[in-house]
């Protein structure tokens, strides 16, 4: 028997109405509708999908474990990292706000005492937070409107 | 795959996108072998895109089509991938052809891109044809599924494919299966 699904064509039934051979001769007379059934069969078509090789879905979980690895560890490197960078920071822009106190100083012929030493490393916490709050507003990534059109 | 699998995925249960993986693996390779002729490099593709995706599963809103988001993922990957390659090819010209050399028909190459010019298409969707027909068309998702997908009425994703459709059928005719 050459007859296509017949599970199929009782599903078409639901969609054709309780008319399905005067649908089916719109179909078969109307170009557009012809198109556009073949343009829904090209899409279905171009999706159905390829056989992927043996052992892929394992290749990719383990991928995952050793990317899980690697980025605990470039996280822990980087968080070390991090941290050194702000000590140093903080430290160079306190001294130099520090000195720039002391030079004050000298000109207004005033001794600096331990408030302007602490208001210097204070100073320098400060401008090194700003620093770093507008350097990341000025450099946020922009995602890929394609990527974005996948999230809402 | 089922919904669970979906929300899995989304709170990082690796037995969620280990079923993901599975299930749709043989979609991601079809969209990749759309942009490379390689298979071996085609599922080199799929393998970056599934770990990006887990990368970014946060960012996914668990509105809307999975499968859609994985598509332009793999499709991105893709596109980078060749991008590569042909910025190398660039820079070493014994690659190229001698002048002179006559162009061979290559009917995988002229299949590649009218895949490619297909999924390019349904890529250039409004975001919500787009999004309806991946859901009606790729997953097979009934009207009623893309529905409640999409948090609208079925009459409104029913309007929306034919559109959709409308849109792409002109791109569709020139390419047979």
């Amino acid at each position: 028997m050459s007859c296509p699904d017949t599970t199929a064509l009782i599903d078409l039934t639901l969609v054709l109405g309780d008319r399905p051979e005067e649908a089916l001769r719109h179909v078969i007379d109307c170009p557009d509708c012809r198109s556009v059934l073949g343009a829904a069969a090209r899409i279905r078509h171009l999706h159905a999908g390829e056989p992927v090789r043996p052992g892929f879905t394992d290749g990719v979980v383990q991928a995952l474990g050793r990317q899980g690895t690697e980025t605990a560890e470039s996280d822990r490197g980087r968080g070390l990292g991090r941290a050194a960078w702000w000590a140093a920071h903080v430290v160079l822009v306190g001294a130099t706000a520090f000195m720039t106190s002391v030079l004050a100083g000298t000109t207004a012929q005033i001794r600096p005492g331990p408030r302007a030493v602490a208001i210097s490393i204070l100073a320098g916490a400060a401008i090194t937070i700003l620093q770093h709050r507008d350097r990341n507003r000025r450099s946020l990534p922009d995602a890929p409107s394609s990527i974005q059109s996948g999230l809402s | 795959m089922t919904d669970a699998d979906a929300a899995g995925f989304r709170s990082g249960d690796v037995d969620a996108f280990r079923a993901l993986v599975d299930r749709w693996s043989p979609r991601l390779l079809a969209v990749a072998l759309a942009y490379v002729d390689d298979r071996d490099v085609a599922h080199d593709v799929v393998q970056d895109a599934w770990l990006r995706a887990w990368e970014r599963r946060g960012q996914f809103s668990g509105r809307g089509s999975l499968l859609g988001w994985l598509i332009t993922i793999t499709r991105n990957t893709a596109l980078t991938r060749l991008r590569r390659a042909r910025s190398r090819d660039a820079v070493s010209p014994g690659e190229l052809p001698s002048p002179g050399t006559p162009a061979k028909p290559d009917v995988a190459l002229e299949r590649i891109a009218a895949r490619r010019a297909v999924l390019d298409a349904i890529d250039r969707l409004p975001n919500r044809q787009r999004e309806t027909v991946i859901l009606r068309l790729i997953e097979g998702r009934s009207t009623r599924e893309a529905a409640a997908l999409l948090g609208c009425a079925e009459g409104t994703v029913k309007a929306t494919l034919h559109r959709a459709l409308a849109n792409l059928t002109p791109l569709l005719e020139d390419w047979a299966p």
